[in-house]
């Protein structure tokens, strides 16, 4: 039972994790429509750039956090204009090629900035004691990760639901050319989703970071986010949420029982859960049903 | 108010849709803009409105004035702020957002309070939008989804309204409804108003002035009384031809009338 | 559009893909030249030449799959890999001839796809893009773990096919057999386009809800897509093993797949020879880049390594702002430049 306790605890907290890696990605496809392939390596250059900020130069953690988002922000809002600005007007399938070979660039880039070399955060975000409960013990760093995504979950849907911006980026994510018509800035809206989403992708980035050692090859961890959205829909961010905790949860359940019989089945328990949702809800647990009329 | 001055708009650089439209719209006046298919219509409205970047359309010649400004270089956002909005044709929503938030998106201009009356100024005038404020609009039957482009274009307070072919796939009593609410909107609002139809008869019987357009050209315009007894087009638009007269089928060529404009 | 002075008189000649004399003449010299380049190029080129053909026929694949049926598929790695086990298991296992243990590899890939290619029955867009993403990483797990019949991380050995007692284990053996696979492969896949299946193929892709509408059965044209685009991934993955010997899992990554779509993008979607640009010209950057630059200057080695990537995606990214059609769009406006030359238009 302990055992079983331990698992689902730190199932949820991973899973949280996931949903804010699923946050950054939804941010894009909820205001443009976007599916950025890239976002696993926006992720790991959030990463990066607190580690650099944190590490190579001592400073404090919080001050690290900060400058690092800033950067994100920065970072976001130069893809949006010299990459993805071009590209409107054109089928959302070019922008995901687009994002494709984003992916690649700075995957590359970072390869070349920060090298072979793995880095690991001294210190977390801010102290917390483990937890425990029952026998099972829940890591300080899964704590704080647990913490940052469901603030951020409130803020962003909040932000979307309630406020006249995150109506317009709406708006402009359904129809651009129409917003633009009614008086919209299409070009600033882009600009914000952007920036929005590199904040985002940072956070969870290096919230990520804190839990596992970063390298040039974290964007990897982007791939394995992307089963959690499609499961808990595209445009959602309460599906981000409940995706990444249930698919965090089946992972270390799967990974801690099945693994005798089939090892690494856990590596595919999110591909094989979001199957199995898509086949019920074609459009994600809490996905916009996408309306065709011929 | 508006002058639209000589302009020749072509697409992909290559295809030359409008050649030399000159257009007058007077304050709180209400103009219609007629034409069979492929005349031109739609590129004249969006030529005005800034949005014929999106199909790679270029005004290469001639100008846009608004309020004495040119407009033809400026971006269709900052021509909407000016209070300049076109009814997009064919009901164009955001589909996945609900009534009240596509009326929201009309009035984003503008803040809480004032948007709160303009809501209800909107669902005044529609009351069947109030009945349905909270669904997704991409589910709202046809005449309902042009009522509601309308009503968004109302919540932008616009001084001059370009609607699309609004009587577009709608059942006639609803044609004439939305029709008279138009005239409505004309007369309490002093908004002026250009109309680009299809349906020649609706059209010139609420309208002040018409113009007619043949490809690319405007070929006749005038004051609408004065058109609606025009004998070309009471033949060509209005499908008077000559009643009671039997046809003599030797002369089943010349059936049609010879346009006197094309001399 | 045609030469002046060609016309057409019969379906038959407008229809043609090849039209005129000259066009023909063009096309054997081509196919003539090619065949005698073991005489002119080192081993080291026809090696990359023969590795190039396999990935031209499994680019085939993916062009009919997502350019020409829309079904935008990220696992088109994982059928390639299943070809090559396919036909690494059916050859060295089941002792099945070469020919037949290629097609059969390619059948069982096809199958293999309408199974992973379900999804598409249900989702599309997006969607869809990551229930092929999960079949490709299913695929690889089955691939990985059924350690009794692909030797899992081991790896497998291929055993070299024969024709007639002739061994196929030299270099320039391999080439003239993947040319030829290739020419026969070519012709396929440029006639399938064409037939009434491949025009339902277009038909989905442009409206699924308009081509159901009209008659054309969209379950059964998405699952033919999935069968005949997994097919010649296969039939490549089984001759690309076959070439390179010996296939471990790790050398069908997921990024694989991604590269596939690069390819088609960059070559031009819906269209046959846009394969052929978009592999040619992406495999020999990349080669140029990896051999090249270190041979000129060893220090660049590191900066190689992550330069191909930042160079690849951006060649995409310029590729999609620039000329969206892709390389094959270009060749179509140098061969009317050409036809009309010295006129402008």
């Amino acid at each position: 039972m302990d055992y079983f306790l331990q698992l689902f605890l730190s199932g949820i907290c991973i899973g949280a994790v996931y949903g804010l890696g699923a946050i950054g990605f939804v941010i894009i496809y909820k205001s443009s429509g976007i599916f950025n392939l890239a976002h696993g390596e926006m992720m790991m250059v959030g990463a990066f750039f607190g580690v650099t900020f944190a590490n190579l130069l001592g400073w404090p953690m919080w001050l690290a956090f900060i400058l690092a988002l800033v950067l994100a922000a920065v970072t976001g809002f130069v893809i949006q204009f010299l990459v993805i600005r071009p590209l409107t007007g054109q089928s959302h399938f070019a922008v995901l090629m687009v994002t494709v070979g984003l992916m690649f660039i700075i995957k590359g880039g970072t390869l070349l900035v920060w090298g072979h070399e793995t880095y690991d955060f001294r210190e977390l975000l801010f102290q917390v004691e483990s937890l425990e409960i029952g026998e099972a013990i829940i890591a300080s760093e899964y704590i704080v990760g647990f913490i940052v995504s469901i603030v951020l979950f409130v803020l962003l849907w909040a932000y979307f639901s309630y406020t006249k911006n995150g109506l317009s980026m709406r708006a402009t994510a359904d129809d651009e050319e129409l917003a633009e018509s009614m008086g919209v800035r299409v070009r600033r809206i882009f600009g914000m989703s952007w920036i929005l989403a590199g904040v985002s992708s940072a956070v969870g980035g290096i919230i990520m970071g804190m839990m596992t050692t970063i390298d040039y090859n974290m964007g990897e961890v982007g791939l394995k986010v992307l089963p959690v959205v499609v499961f808990g829909g595209l445009e959602s961010f309460l599906g981000a949420i409940v995706g990444g905790i249930v698919v965090g949860v089946t992972g270390t359940l799967s990974g801690g029982y099945l693994d005798e019989y089939l090892t690494g089945f856990k590596e595919i328990t999110p591909y094989i859960l979001m199957l199995l949702v898509l086949l019920i809800k074609p459009f994600g647990l809490f996905g916009e049903k996408k309306i065709e009329r011929i | 108010m508006l002058v639209v001055n000589n302009i020749e708009v072509v697409y992909s650089e290559v295809i030359w849709v409008l050649r030399g439209v000159t257009l007058e719209i007077a304050e709180g006046s209400m103009v219609a803009l007629l034409g069979a298919n492929g005349a031109g219509k739609t590129t004249t409205l969006k030529a005005i409105s800034g949005l014929l970047w999106a199909e790679l359309g270029k005004i290469t010649a001639g100008s846009v004035e608004y309020g004495g400004r040119k407009i033809d270089r400026l971006k269709a956002e900052d021509i909407a702020r000016l209070g300049v909005i076109q009814v997009l044709e064919g009901h164009r929503l955001f589909e996945h957002l609900t009534t009240e938030e596509n009326l929201r998106m009309g009035g984003h201009l503008f803040d809480g309070q004032a948007i709160k009356q303009k809501l209800d100024m909107v669902y005044g005038y529609f009351p069947r939008l109030r009945e349905r404020r909270g669904e997704i609009s991409g589910y709202l039957s046809g005449g309902e989804q042009q009522m509601l482009v309308i009503g968004r274009a109302l919540m932008s307070s616009p001084e001059l309204m370009m609607l699309d072919e609004p009587s577009l796939g709608l059942a006639p009593l609803l044609v004439l409804e939305i029709f008279d609410i138009v005239s409505d909107i004309n007369f309490e609002k002093q908004t002026a108003i250009l109309l680009v139809e299809q349906n020649a008869k609706a059209a010139l019987a609420i309208t002040d002035y018409g113009y007619i357009m043949e490809n690319g050209r405007v070929v006749l315009e005038g004051p609408s009384e004065k058109l609606v007894e025009n004998e070309d087009i009471k033949e060509f638009y209005l499908g008077l031809s000559q009643l009671g007269e039997r046809k003599s089928y030797r002369e089943i060529k010349h059936y049609k009338r010879r346009k006197r404009w094309l001399g | 559009m045609d030469p002046a002075g060609v016309y057409k008189s019969t379906y038959e000649q407008d229809m043609a893909v090849v039209r005129t004399f000259p066009q023909w003449g063009v096309l054997i010299a081509a196919v003539i030249l090619l065949f005698c380049s073991p005489l002119l190029l080192p081993n080291y080129l026809l090696g990359l030449m023969t590795q190039m053909g396999c990935v031209i026929i499994a680019a085939f694949g993916i062009q009919i799959l997502t350019g020409y049926a829309g079904q935008v598929s990220v696992g088109h790695a994982a059928f390639f890999a299943t070809g090559a086990y396919s036909g690494a298991i059916l050859m060295a296992q089941l002792h099945f001839p070469f020919l037949l243990a290629l097609v059969s590899a390619g059948f069982i890939a096809g199958l293999v796809g309408v199974i992973a290619g379900a999804p598409s029955l249900r989702v599309k867009g997006f969607y869809l893009v990551m229930g092929t993403l999960a079949g490709h990483y299913i695929i690889h797990y089955v691939i990985l773990r059924w350690r009794s019949l692909t030797g899992g991380s081991l790896g497998y050995q291929f055993p070299a096919a024969s024709f007639f007692g002739l061994s196929i284990n030299t270099e320039v053996r391999h080439f003239y057999l993947v040319m030829i696979v290739l020419l026969i492969a070519t012709v396929a896949a440029k006639n399938i386009v064409r037939t009434r299946m491949g025009r339902a193929f277009v038909a989905v892709r442009d409206n699924d809800l308009a081509a159901n509408v009209m008659g054309i059965n969209v379950w059964l044209v998405k699952f033919q897509a999935f069968f005949v685009g997994c097919f010649f991934a296969g039939v490549g993955g089984a001759l690309w093993a076959h070439w390179a010997g010996s296939i471990t899992p790790g050398l069908f990554p997921l990024m694989n797949g991604i590269w596939y779509l690069g390819y088609i993008i960059i070559g031009g979607l819906g269209s046959i020879v846009g394969c052929f640009f978009g592999v040619i010209t992406v495999m020999g950057l990349m080669e140029v880049l990896s051999r090249v630059l270190p041979a000129v200057d060893p220090s660049l080695t590191g900066f190689v390594a992550a330069g191909t990537d930042v160079f690849f995606g951006l060649v995409i990214v310029l590729m999609l702002i620039f000329e969206p059609r892709g390389l094959a769009h270009r060749w179509e406006i140098f061969k009317s430049w050409y036809r009309i030359w010295p006129l402008a238009y």
